[in-house]
């Protein structure tokens, strides 16, 4: 599949699973194109094993990883510890440390992706273990059936104060959480109108939040027929979710949300297009798991129009940096690197989240996304496994660390222009090989913001 | 395991190079000088420290249980067997392969006369001294040094790092950034060589004008005690130096300093010099003293010294699992009267809009002069370990902590008691907003004591494990005492002390503060989850790394006893005094905490 377009691709083929072919080769840079995308990027390590293993059974592998009992345990207990003041941005850190250390990469962006879309921001729910409730049920759901998602996070603490549900009474329907249910969660604009948005505020009325729990006060629940979206009936907010989900542009919206955070994200993705994968959403009953399964292992996820097409957002760039070294950092200091070039966890800029895409690059966080890896690098909390980053270099035996095929094959999602290549490859000799020094250099280039 | 074990003579060495070897220390050159060194060094010395028997502090040490404890940690045995170390004791080696004795042996008999260092003004320079008791073996052990870092050199391929000059009779050699020097029996380490050639000068040809002839040198010499380690300092030429600048304008912007240290700051105004002393010996002694002036202080530092200097702490409560103590005499209804006095415009301006803040808060009482100014002076603080309900353990525990003050007229405790239920009620309305346990306002009588505390009302579905449940914030009255305490529990306990008048207290002091390092290293222990998930956020490290470090704070928290301060002042001489008492160590795998 060597087209660059979507509006050229059949999509029956375009989501037919990858098999590799003389042609098209399953190789290191498709594995860590893999790597990137379902999670936060591989170790050189993971991505040879990859490259040996195949796509089926590497990705086969990505789905089956859970963290072990002590990291989880361990997690847990550290998110306990540090929601126990009321300081969400110690949690903010929490989660990086998380992202760094799971040996379940691929839950942890799966949760990242639905932060984004059930976006929640811990400066106005001003309530961190509400926050870490919602990110633990975020995590439990990531690969669930979406139904039952909706309608959890629909009781989530957090997301009830974040859109004022706690007012929502049967005098006063507050319309903001049915607004975004339709808008944002599950229809996308122009599938609803406004009256269906009124109709939908009064099957939530009575929904709040009590003594920091989810609460149903039946005595302002609005008892009376709702009619919306083509169903009339005396419907609760359960009953208004299952309604919602089972319109035609429920599974269409979703398709397409996880085709841009998996494929691309700066084309339209049109309606045949996703329509594959809807299809499938529909089919298994929205089954996240298996639509997210058929994004990862299809032709167009592996073809020119998904590799470096994305831009990596903060959180991928830092946290696919230390993984990709297996290192470790001071994730507070992380977290207001990340603060100052615009995703910092747990506080996204509104309910839309991030807008993402060509949104996370201008002329002040290019410089401030190359001066993050700097500081990573400079900075002596930043701990690599192998001891320190000339350790790590030389601990590849069979790489050679003298030029830069490496980065080209297991770093980059687009291998350097020649020029700038060689560029850096003098950099490298002029300041002995200091592989800090040309990682400084990399980071400032355009290929090494791509996913 | 097998543990690496030295000679004594070896152990102050061997942890020297096991902190250099992790950089936890920043290498530092030994030198000394001899008994005269104050005739040598010049009148521009504005800090000098003389170590009178270097050998016996490096004897102490060495057979210090202290030493064998921290030797004997898993840790440091771990950082002993690393490449860095190996590589420090290889040199060592090599080193005394050179000089052809012990290093030690060498440093204590090339010290034997005396250690001095002088920090001096006018060439921004400072210099350690030391005298050796035999100059042949000096020059010939200095010059080994100087041929063993020239080989080192050579053998990794680099020029020799210094220039050898000679300068009139001394023998010198110039590094980067720091010139050594020997001349007779002395030997010289300075980062600025015209320092190095006036002394040498000076040991050459005398000098009419150097240190020993000042008059804040004499002053300081004249009330020298016998210390393993003395030091005195010229404030009135750093005080020149300081420019009119805080502190030793006698002054501080900094209401919370003036507090606690304003009265020190008239003798950083006024004093010609500090003096310090340091023994080492079982435990370890720290003194700093001043000549003092009853007529330093002006009226508005009556607050800090009491009337005619008369103001003394109040004796020390002793409850129970007491981590610490401190008692002043600090009269906070007069601090805050005199601010006027004490302060600049801008900071009168910040602490009226405070007191007006505040007295929103404390149910429309002027903070000031309601509030504070209720308490007769003198004041503790006092801090225990926690006691929990089993039901509400926080994750992360903190001590109970208590002020306790004397009431000018015990009947306003009622008015306290309205502004307490105030506050309270304010904190309620934030709690409720954020889904919070709130608090519920008990009075009650025991005995003479009224209490009045506020204990957090646990629904069905509480959060566990939050920090509030370190807190029940109370008050209470026994007799005219009022305390105020973040936990019921100490509140009753000390309200019991006082009505049985059980207070401890030695020589009255201005201020004493008592800590016990046992019940501290207690609250590391119980909040050691926590300390490890924060060494792994802010750290960088993995678990494994984390604990191992928490594990070495809490082998090196276990070394204390106890630590004990006193400041006072008499007509003549501010005294600030501190001692630090170790446990009775055994080496120690039964006390690092698992």
């Amino acid at each position: 599949m060597n087209e660059s377009s979507l509006s050229e691709l059949d999509p029956v083929q375009s989501w037919e699973p990858f098999v590799p072919t003389p042609e098209r080769p399953w190789t290191n840079q498709l594995a860590a194109h893999l790597f990137r995308r379902a999670a936060f990027g591989g170790t050189i390590n993971q991505i040879i094993a990859a490259s040996k293993q195949g796509p089926d059974r590497t990705i086969d592998l990505i789905f089956g990883q859970t963290d072990d009992t002590a990291i989880e345990s361990e997690m847990a207990t550290a998110g306990r510890l540090v929601t126990g003041g009321a300081d969400s941005r110690q949690l903010a850190a929490w989660w990086l440390l998380r992202m760094i250390r799971t040996e379940c990469p691929f839950l942890e962006k799966m949760t990242l992706f639905w932060h984004g879309h059930f976006a929640t921001g811990a400066d106005k729910v001003m309530d961190a273990r509400a926050m870490l409730h919602q990110n633990q049920l975020l995590r439990k759901h990531a690969l669930g059936r979406f139904q039952p998602f909706v309608k959890a996070i629909s009781r989530d603490v957090a997301m009830l104060i974040y859109l004022d549900s706690e007012e929502n009474r049967k005098t006063r329907p507050n319309e903001n959480y049915a607004r975004e249910l339709m808008e944002l969660f599950c229809l996308g604009p122009g599938n609803y109108g406004e009256r269906d948005i009124k109709q939908v505020a009064r099957c939530f009325t009575g929904w709040g939040v009590q003594h920091g729990q989810f609460d149903f006060n039946e005595h302002q629940h609005d008892k009376l027929p709702k009619s919306f979206l083509g169903a009339s009936g005396n419907f609760g907010g359960d009953e208004a979710i299952e309604i919602v989900l089972q319109q035609p542009a429920a599974s269409r919206f979703i398709a397409k949300k996880m085709i841009r955070f998996f494929v691309v994200d700066d084309v339209e993705i049109t309606e045949d297009f996703a329509a594959p994968i809807a299809n499938q959403l529909v089919e298994t009953g929205f089954n996240i798991r298996e639509a997210v399964k058929t994004i990862l292992r299809s032709n167009v996820f592996f073809s020119k129009v998904a590799i470096a097409r994305k831009i990596k957002s903060p959180i991928e760039l830092a946290v696919g940096f230390l993984r990709f070294f297996d290192a470790s950092t001071n994730v507070t200091r992380l977290c207001q690197s990340l603060a100052a070039i615009g995703q910092l966890p747990l506080y996204p800029p509104n309910v839309k989240g991030w807008k993402g895409g060509r949104s996370w690059i201008n002329a002040s966080t290019i410089l401030a996304r190359a001066n993050l890896i700097t500081d990573l690098l400079a900075n002596d909390k930043t701990k690599f496994k192998a001891g320190s980053l000339a350790d790590w270099a030389q601990s590849f035996s069979e790489l050679d660390m003298n030029n830069l095929d490496w980065a080209d094959e297991f770093l980059l999602a687009t291998p350097l222009p020649d020029a700038t290549r060689l560029t850096l490859e003098e950099i490298s000799n002029k300041s002995n090989r200091d592989p800090a020094n040309v990682l400084g250099w990399l980071a400032t280039l355009p290929e090494f913001q791509l996913n | 395991m097998t543990s690496i074990r030295f000679q004594p003579a070896n152990r102050v060495l061997a942890v020297i190079c096991a902190l250099l070897s992790a950089g936890i220390v920043a290498p530092i050159s030994f030198a000394q000088t001899v008994k005269s060194a104050p005739d040598f060094l010049p009148d521009s010395t504005v800090i000098y420290v003389h170590i009178d028997e270097p050998a016996a502090i490096i004897e102490t040490i060495e057979n210090h249980p202290v030493l064998n404890y921290v030797l004997e940690l898993k840790e440091v045995q771990q950082l002993m067997r690393s490449p860095q170390f190996a590589m420090a004791m290889l040199g060592r080696g090599l080193l005394e392969q050179q000089i052809g004795e012990d290093v030690i042996e060498s440093l204590k008999k090339h010290t034997a006369k005396g250690i001095w260092i002088a920090v001096d003004r006018e060439t921004q320079g400072a210099m350690l001294l030391f005298q050796s008791s035999d100059e042949v073996e000096l020059k010939k052990v200095a010059g080994k040094v100087l041929s063993f870092i020239a080989a080192m050199a050579a053998q990794d391929g680099k020029d020799i790092p210094y220039k050898k000059v000679d300068y009139r009779e001394a023998v010198v050699a110039e590094f980067e950034g720091l010139m050594i020097a020997r001349y007779r029996t002395w030997f010289m380490f300075t980062n600025k060589p015209k320092l190095a050639r006036s002394v040498v000068d000076s040991m050459i040809d005398g000098s009419d004008n150097s240190l020993a002839e000042q008059d804040w040198f004499k002053l300081g010499l004249a009330q020298r005690n016998q210390a393993d380690v003395w030091a005195t300092v010229d404030l009135a030429n750093i005080r020149k130096s300081a420019r009119n600048q805080e502190p030793f304008l006698g002054r501080t912007s900094n209401p919370g300093v003036e507090l606690i240290f304003g009265g020190v700051l008239d003798t950083l105004k006024n004093s010609a010099v500090v003096l310090g002393e340091l023994n080492i010996k079982e435990h370890l002694e720290f003194s700093l003293s001043a000549p003092f002036d009853a007529n330093w202080p002006s009226q508005s530092r009556e607050f800090f010294f009491g009337k005619d200097l008369g103001g003394f702490a109040p004796k020390a409560l002793n409850p129970q699992n007491m981590i610490a103590n401190l008692t002043s005499y600090r009269d906070v209804g007069l601090w805050w009267q005199s601010k006027e006095d004490l302060y600049p415009e801008n900071v009168i301006a910040q602490l009226s809009q405070a007191d007006s803040q505040l007295s929103t808060i404390f149910s429309g009482m002027d903070f000031g002069q309601d509030i504070l100014g209720c308490l007769k002076p003198g004041v503790q603080i006092i801090a225990t370990e926690n006691q929990y309900n089993d039901k509400h353990v926080p994750d992360i525990r903190i001590p109970a902590f208590a002020v306790v003050g004397t009431l000018k007229d015990p009947e306003i405790f009622r008015k306290l008691k309205i502004a307490f239920q105030t506050a309270i009620g304010l904190a309620n309305s934030a709690l409720g907003r954020n889904g919070q346990p709130q608090l519920e306002v008990e009075t009650e009588t025991r005995g003479e004591s009224k209490i009045a505390s506020a204990e957090y009302y646990y629904e069905k579905g509480t959060e566990e494990g939050l920090l509030l449940f370190n807190f029940a914030p109370t008050i209470a009255l026994q007799g005219s005492h009022f305390i105020l305490s973040s936990r019921r529990e100490l509140a009753v306990e000390l309200s019991e002390l006082i009505a049985k008048n059980e207070h401890v207290g030695t020589e009255p002091q201005n201020t004493s503060l008592k800590i016990d390092g046992r019940l501290l290293r207690n609250i590391l222990v119980a909040n050691r989850e926590f300390l490890v998930t924060q060494n792994m956020m802010e750290e960088g490290n993995d678990r494994s790394s984390a604990e191992s470090q928490i594990k070495l704070l809490f082998a090196i928290a276990n070394l204390f006893q106890d630590a004990d301060l006193d400041f006072g002042v008499t007509d003549n001489k501010m005294m600030f005094e501190f001692r630090l008492r170790f446990n009775d160590l055994e080496p120690t795998k039964a006390l690092t905490p698992q």
